[in-house]
This record gives C-alpha cells, structure tokens and sequence, in this order.
C-alpha cells in the first residue's frame, strides 16, 4: 500500500484530535468534579444518579418529617405527664376526701383544690405545638377546652349506653316532711348544665323529656315512665322503665346549649354537634367526629400517627364527674339556703320560725350530706382510677410510635448516607484515578504531536543534493 | 526499408521529449500535492511503432512517445466513501440537533423535570405537615409555577430547536443547489474537452470533490454514459465523443448534463403538518420546475438533510395517549420516521403534564381510572369550605380554566407545554388549595395531600409506572439516543477516514515518489541529451573527418 503524504497527515491530525478531544473530556471533568454532565456521556450512569439523587431529597425531606414528628409528639408527651401528675394528685386528694373523720368544711377545702387541679387539666388539653392545638384533631385551630367565656351556639347530639348509666345516692333535699331523704337515682350526667331543648330518643322513638329544678321535690324521683331533665346540674333523671329500656337499646340525647363558659369543654372537638348560630359564619356546620388521625409520612410506604385525641384521654364524663363531684361538696350546702328560704317563705312560714327551721334542716342536711359526700369520693376514686390507666394506656401508645419514630429517624440517617455514598460513587469524580488518567492523556497527547512534527519534517529533498 | 541518416537523433530526441513531458506532469502533481480533491496524473508513456530491417532480421525501435495523461482514481472507493459521508453526516447533523434537546431536558445539574417534580413533593410533604399554614400553601404554589415554567422553557426549546433545524433545512437545500450548479457547468466544460476522447484531469477532480460535498447532504449516486455509441477516438469520422454526466440524489435524477433539476423549500400548510405541536412554516421540498414532491421520508435518504429531518419531525412513527390524533382540520397526523425527533419529546412532554394534571386533579391514572387513596384536587375541599378546583389547568386564550363544575369541563387535549398553568385563582388566594377531603376543612386535615404523596410513587400513574419512572424515562431515552448518534459518529468518523486514505493510497501525491520520479526523468533526460551529444559527435566524425 502506498503511504501518501497526505495520509500521513490526516492520520495524524485525526489521532492528535482524537487524543485532545479524550483530553478536553478529562479536563471538563476535572473542572466540574463531575464524571458526567450530559445523559448522553453514560445514559445507565445517568439513570442511576438521577434515582439517587431523588432518593436523597426525599430521604432528607423525610428527616424532616420525622423532626417536626418528634417535636409534636414531644409536646404530646409532656401533657400527658402533666396530666398524670394531676389526676394522681387529685387521686390523692379524693383518698382524703374519701374519709369519714373529715369536716364538711374540709371537704370543701379539698373540692377547691380539685376544682383548680381541673383547671390545669383544661391547659394540658389545650397543648399547643407551633401554634396548633394538638389534642384537637384535625381542629387544631380551635382549643379543645373553652379559654374564654362566649356566645357560641350548638346543638350537641350525644349517645348513651346502658353500661353509662349511673346509680347516684342522690339528696333529695325536701319533703313535705320537711326532713330531707336520700334518694337512688338513675342518672346520666350532660357535660354541660342549662342546655335546651332537651330531646331523649331510645330506638328512635322521641320520649317526653320533663324538666325541674333541685328545688323541686321529686327531681331525682321520676316515674316510671317518666325523664327528667335537671337544668342545674345538666343531670338526666331515668324512671324505672326507662332504664329497662335501656338495657337494649342505645340512648340518644340532643341538646342546644347557648354561651359557654371558660373552663367548659368545646363541642366541636368533642362531639356530634351543629353550629346553630345564625350569625355565626359556620351557620349549619355540622361537626362529625371522626378519628382524625394525622398521618406524616417518613420513608416510602411508612406514616406514623402522630397526634392523640382529646377526646379519647379527657372524655366529657370525666369534667362532668369532677364538676358533679365538686358542685355536690360546694353548691349543695350553699345555694340550699336561698332556695329554702324561698320555699319555707311561700309556705307561710314567718321569720323566726324560718330561721329556726332553716338551721335545723341545715344540721339535718350536713349530717347525711356527709354521708353522700363521702361517697362522691369513694366514686371519684374509682373514676380518677379507670382514667390513670387510660391515659397510661395512651401514653404507652404514644411512647412506643416515638420508640418507632426513633428507629425510623436512624434508619433514615442511614440510608441518607447510603445514597450520598452512591452518588458520590456515580457521579463524583475519583481525584486520583482522573491525575493518573489526565497524566497518561497528556503524556499520549504530547507523543502524538512529536510523531507527527518529525513524520511530517523529512522527504525525500533533504537528502539529494 | 533503408535506415536514413539522422535516425538515431529523432529516436534520442524522442527520449528527450517524453523525460521532460513526464518532468512536467510530475511538477504538476508536485505542485498539487495540497490540493484538495487532486488526483496524482501519470503520462502514458510507449515505444513508438519501431521499423524493420530490409532483410527482415529484427526491427528497429524508434524511440517513445507520450499518447495521453491519465489520472489514478478507483470508483469503488468513491462510492464507499460517498455512502459513509452520508452517514456520517446524518449522525453528526443528529448529535448537533438533538444535543441542544437533550440539554433542555438534561437533570443532572438539578434543574430537570424530576428535580423539579421532586420539589414540589417536598413542598406537599411540608403542606401535609401544616395543612393550613398559608406561608407552606405559598411555597408549595411556588413551587408548582416554577415547574409550570420549566414545562414552558423545555417547550420552547424544543420549539425554538425545531424552527432553527427548518432553517437549516433551507440552507442545506440552498447548498444543494449550489452544488448542483457548479457540477452542471463543470459537466458544459469537460464535455467541450473531452469532444475528442482526451481526458480533463483536473476538471474531473473538481467535479468529483463537489460530488464528494454533496453526498454529506444527500444520498448520491452518478453515472456517465457516453450518448455516442460509435464513438472511437482514433476514428474521427465516427463522430465526436458526447458524454453525460449524471447525478442522482434520493433517487431523483438532479443533474443531467448541463441541465439541473432545481429543489426548493415551501412551507408547509396548516393542514398539512405532521404533528400536531410543530410550529408553522415547516418546509417540505419540492423539485423548482415540475413541483414534483421530494420525498424527505423515503427511507432510503442519507445526509445531513436525513439527520435534519429525523430531528426535526421525527415520532417514532406514532403519537401518544391523549394526542387524539387528529388536527383541527379533521385529518389524521401522519407517520413521519421512526426516529425521536423533536415532535416525539413535545409529544412526551405533553403527555408528562396532561397524566400529571389529571393525576393532580382528579386522581386517576393515564387511562383514567381510578387511583388507589388519591383523592383528586377537584374532589377536596378549601378553607373556605367550598369544592376545589383545577390544581393543574391550561389557559385558553390567556385565560387559565380554573373553575369546573365536573372533570368533563376539562379537554386534556388543549393542555400543552404552552397552555400549561397552575389554578391562577389559587395563586391569588392559597386558601383556595383543597387540603380536605371532608367539606368542612379543618385547619390540618390533609387527607387529599396525603393522597398526592401516595401518588407519587404509584406505578400505576403512567403507562411508564410512577413519575420519577417517565421523567427519568425521557431524560435517558434522550441521553441514550444523542449517545447512539455520537457512538455512531465517531465510527463513521474513522470509517470515512480510513476509506478516505485508502482513496488517498491510491489517488495521493507522494512527494518521496514524485520526487524519485523526477530524477529518475532528470537521468532519462540527461542521458537523452548525452545521447544526442554522442551522436552529434559520431556525425562530427562522420561528416568532418572521415573523408578529409
């Protein structure tokens, strides 16, 4: 084969640019700290490192799910050891209460402490975490314990079962006898006092709901057919064939209650309840209770629950307890006065004979009252009992999500590095190999340049003379 | 037959004359050693027709003659080489086009279609965190606009792309042309000089260089016939020599003789566009005269012009889900060529953002069923209570659609990467964004982003399984193509070289050898003269001594 000079020469410009061009290549990576900057160079490399890459972002975004996670549930975890703290307390207290030995007096005492204690429960359950109410479900803009008095308006639907109901040792204050009587009752205690409109639906039949007062004489003595509504005290009265009834059939109660009070629960996190307001912007809204469950995602596939409901750890029948038991030890006693005058008064009495027989049916009254208030304790016990451990048995369940929350944070941290590292692996450049690479590239390049200015220097006519 | 007297300087001087000719033809390939396309010219050299002894004992030779310059060219190698350039220059002209396509498209800086995806993600995984918080809601709506853009700026590459490649259609079609004219003339002038049976060297190679060119744009194939059947160069009276020259480009004849079939580019109609996202004015080819079509997508077109047309409307021969397929003339978008053009990534990008939106909005997959736990963005509820809208829209002249009152107001068709839009109410107001799936939206219910984070990852979403899987999807199937064309590039750039060298093995000016030749003339040359020196000093003998 002839060897032309121009061969030699488009042989050589092509290796020369052939070895610049594997050179430029090294440089650019050298530069960049990237082997790769276009899909094209290495489309599978490419592939690769575009996966990782969103990995990475979504594991980071991830840890910072399980942050926020952790801070919420941190919030949760030091209510309900406040919490715990305060129903052991007011277990404490209940336990003296709960003593025969004690003075009414005291007994007032001790309803004072544990109408405060109540109080703290009510900012426990209004924890907020960046704002958001945390107890409240997805309601997290609306405190689960009213912080002010208002004029809201709801028609609070509420169901009842048989296990519900309780058996009260209720005073009745007065007879015809003028002395006063304990009563059994059958009860079911509304979280709210002065609620309207009260309706008793049992298998979706309407019962006649009868309304009275403490002062009336058969308040806790309803007939047999008979439901009382006990406006004072938010206390529903059963007759005997009503509670029978009962035995098979849920209850239903609906309810309108207008303005609240600070310390009093918000019916829009705790229960069925529609805004009747007319001026109210929610007008009509009905509030369904759901489970609420806020749900964080953190990892493919994996969420966690991080709230816990209000309502599942302060149930309404707790509240309505403590108040029950502190309006028996406070307002029994005090408010009994007033209303015994008036009615001795319209009885014809004159004031001597009146003050007389106020103070004797007083003496009577504080004898057996003791004896009921007693009691009230003893029940309180039980409840603030059964309670303890339900809030126990929440906080378990929010300590083991955080145990899982933990695992998963350092799973996450592991994989972040996981992925960085094959990333890096990919995409990165390996400084050493790329020198030795770059080095044997210019050293190429450099030969190929003086073989072709020596291949192209010499003819022929430099040797004839 | 008596030898006359002198004899033996004619026979000398023959030698003489036929050195220096070849002296000459040798300076002229010495002089042409760098000229492009030269092809290395040799005298044909002879004996001259020698004479006989009388008696018959043997003949005479009379010396040499030179009958002709011919030129050492090998036409199996042109047209290997020809076949390759075309090649070549289709590769080439797709790795320059569709380079610029898949930089548009390019992720690995962090700034491509799933990066941005991915963004927006996060963004909801914030939201689905504080649901209500309306700096999170702002961020996420940012997010969303940015991707929107970015949908927009690919768009608008792809678009931008495909009018300069029409442009550049336009030139090529120009340079064709040109080329064409140029071989016409020199085909005038070659056949004035070969009337008579010579050969015009350098005219050919001229001719043959300008071939060379055009079959990088275009496949070619030539011919030469000789219209004179009869024709005998040492026979005068049987006529003069009539040759044609021809070329074939894409199997129409372009140039005949002196005669050129003119091609010319014309926009094409409305109606008649290919895809149904090209951009207007797109060229088609036409033969000037006869407006005989020039048939781009014949399969058998090489060049640069293939490379043009395969970027510039090549689908893959089809076209996606959701593109119905029919323009707004009611005819049938056509098959164009099997290569991913730049229509078939308008096309993916399009159908990225329709599944997307829909996905977005109604919570359904490509076909339109339903998606597991995905609530759609129309199905939700906003903070003022009342059902959401569009998430993801498209604006009909100017106008986003961002009220519905059922999904069947919503013509996905219309959606493209130029339609594309957030819900511009929601924009204005991020209250708007339906976190709620229940109609009363409480502050951090989030039960339809969690919806949304659920789709990220579900494979059902595309045909092509989850997002992250069609995103990537597109930026590979581009990197992988542009990689194929570069592969293909660099082979064709060594086989073109290699065929270009055995060419030049052939048809190159050695200096070394021309230089070995010119000597080896010079001895001829001096011996010739040494001769003539020598008989001139046998007839100086002859004339003035013998006989004194």
């Amino acid at each position: 084969m002839r060897i032309t000079n121009s061969m030699t020469q488009n042989m050589m410009m092509l290796n020369i640019n052939k070895n610049s061009r594997k050179m430029f290549g090294l440089y650019e990576q050298q530069a960049s700290g990237k082997e790769i900057s276009l899909p094209s160079q290495d489309p599978i490399r490419a592939s690769r490192i575009l996966r990782f890459r969103s990995n990475l972002d979504e594991n980071e975004q991830y840890q910072r799910n399980v942050l926020q996670a952790s801070s919420w549930m941190d919030v949760s975890e030091q209510a309900f050891n406040n919490t715990l703290d305060i129903l052991k307390r007011m277990r404490e207290l209940s336990v003296t209460g709960a003593n025969d030995t004690l003075e009414v007096s005291d007994r007032e005492k001790i309803a004072n402490e544990i109408s405060s204690l109540r109080e703290q429960l009510g900012t426990e359950m209004n924890s907020t975490y960046a704002g958001r109410y945390i107890f409240s479900g997805y309601r997290t803009d609306r405190e689960a314990i009213f912080t002010k008095d208002n004029e809201s308006e709801y028609k609070i639907k509420q169901k009842f079962t048989f296990d519900e109901l309780e058996n009260v040792e209720a005073y009745q204050k007065f007879d015809k006898s003028d002395s006063g009587k304990m009563t059994n009752a059958d009860i079911i205690k509304l979280p709210y006092k002065n609620s309207e409109n009260v309706e008793v639906t049992i298998n979706g039949n309407g019962k006649t709901v009868v309304e009275r007062s403490l002062a009336d004489v058969d308040a806790y003595e309803p007939a047999d057919d008979e439901i009382v509504y006990i406006k004072e005290t938010g206390e529903i009265v059963l007759g005997k064939n009503i509670k029978n009834e009962l035995m098979d059939n849920d209850l239903e109660i609906e309810y309108e209650k207008k303005g609240f009070f600070k310390g009093e629960l918000n019916p829009t996190i705790y229960f069925e309840c529609e805004d009747i307001k007319p001026t109210s912007k929610e007008f009509g809204r009905v509030f369904e209770i759901d489970t609420h469950k806020m749900i964080y995602e953190v990892g493919v596939g994996v969420s966690i629950d991080v709230n816990s409901l209000g309502k599942n750890i302060f149930t309404d029948k707790l509240f309505a307890d403590i108040d029950s038991l502190v309006d028996t030890i406070m307002g029994v006693t005090l408010s009994r006065e007033s209303s015994l005058r008036e009615k001795y008064l319209s009885e014809g009495y004159i004031d001597e004979d009146l003050e007389k027989k106020i103070e004797a049916q007083i003496k009577l009254e504080k004898s057996q009252i003791s004896t009921v208030t007693q009691n009230k304790f003893s029940n309180m016990l039980e409840i603030l009992d059964n309670k303890i451990s339900l809030v126990s048995t929440e906080h378990t369940d929010l300590g083991s999500r955080m145990g899982r929350l933990e695992l998963i944070d350092s799973r996450l941290a592991e994989n972040g590095l996981t992925y960085t590292d094959l990333l890096s692996e990919n995409e990165d450049v390996d400084y050493m190999e790329l020198t030795m690479n770059l080095m044997t590239a210019q050293s190429i390049y450099q030969a190929s340049l003086q073989t072709g200015a020596s291949l192209s220097r010499l003819t022929l006519l430099d040797f004839v003379r | 037959m008596i030898k006359s007297s002198f004899f033996e300087y004619r026979v000398a001087t023959s030698g003489l004359f036929s050195a220096q000719g070849k002296l000459q033809v040798t300076s002229h390939n010495i002089a042409n050693a760098g000229t492009k396309g030269y092809t290395r010219q040799y005298a044909k050299q002879r004996a001259t027709i020698p004479i006989s002894y009388r008696d018959g004992r043997g003949m005479y030779g009379t010396g040499s003659e030179l009958y002709g310059i011919d030129q050492i060219r090998n036409k199996h190698l042109d047209e290997k080489y020809r076949n390759l350039t075309g090649t070549l220059g289709e590769h080439s002209s797709k790795v320059s086009q569709m380079n610029l396509v898949e930089k548009a498209f390019n992720d690995l800086e962090g700034n491509g279609l799933n990066s941005k995806i991915t963004e927006i993600f996060n963004e909801l995984q914030e939201l689905s965190l504080n649901p209500g918080d309306l700096t999170v809601r702002n961020n996420f709506l940012t997010k969303g606009v940015t991707f929107t853009e970015l949908i927009t700026s690919i768009g608008g590459a792809l678009e931008k792309q495909q009018s300069e490649i029409n442009n550049e259609i336009k030139f090529t079609v120009e340079r064709i042309n040109g080329l064409g004219k140029q071989i016409s003339s020199l085909n005038e002038q070659i056949k004035l000089y070969e009337l008579n049976g010579d050969k015009a060297n350098d005219l050919r190679d001229q001719r043959e260089l300008l071939v060379d060119e055009l079959s990088g744009y275009v496949n070619v194939k030539i011919r030469e016939e000789e219209k004179n059947t009869n024709f005998d160069p040492n026979d005068i009276s049987k006529g003069l020599s009539r040759k044609e020259f021809i070329v074939q480009i894409n199997g129409y004849t372009f140039v005949q003789g002196d005669t050129v079939n003119t091609l010319k580019t014309v926009e094409r109609e409305e109606v008649d566009k290919m895809n149904p996202n090209d951009i207007d004015g797109l060229y088609d080819i036409v033969f000037e005269k006869s407006s005989q079509n020039f048939n781009i997508y014949s399969n058998s077109l090489t060049g640069s012009l293939k490379g043009l047309i395969d970027a510039r409307d090549g689908n893959n021969n089809k076209h996606m889900n959701y593109t119905d397929g029919i323009n707004s003339y009611g005819e049938i978008f056509k098959d164009t060529t099997e290569y991913k053009g730049i229509p078939h990534y308008m096309d993916k990008l399009n159908e990225f953002i329709r599944v997307l939106s829909r996905g977005f909005n109604e919570g359904v997959d490509y076909e339109g069923n339903k998606l597991d736990g995905v609530i759609g963005h129309i199905d939700g509820y906003d903070l003022y209570n009342e059902k959401g809208n569009t998430l993801f829209t498209y604006t009909e002249n100017g106008v986003a659609l961002n009220k519905v009152s059922s999904v069947s107001d919503m013509d996905y068709s219309k959606m493209t990467y130029k339609t594309f839009s957030m819900n511009t109410d929601m924009l204005r107001d991020p209250r708007l964004f339906s976190a709620s799936e229940s109609e009363y939206s409480d502050e951090s219910n989030a039960n339809v982003i969690i919806g949304f984070l659920d789709m990220q990852k579900n494979r059902e979403l595309f045909a092509e399984g989850s997002i992250e899987n069609y995103a990537n999807g597109v930026t590979i199937e581009i990197g992988i193509s542009v990689e194929q064309a570069t592969k293909f590039e660099s082979l064709y750039t060594d086989n073109v070289e290699v065929t270009e060298n055995q060419r030049l093995s052939v048809s190159g000016v050695d200096l070394n050898e021309e230089m070995m030749l010119m000597m080896q003339y010079q001895q001829q040359y001096q011996a010739s003269a040494k001769l003539i020196n020598i008989i001139d000093g046998i007839y100086d003998t002859l004339i003035n001594s013998i006989g004194r």
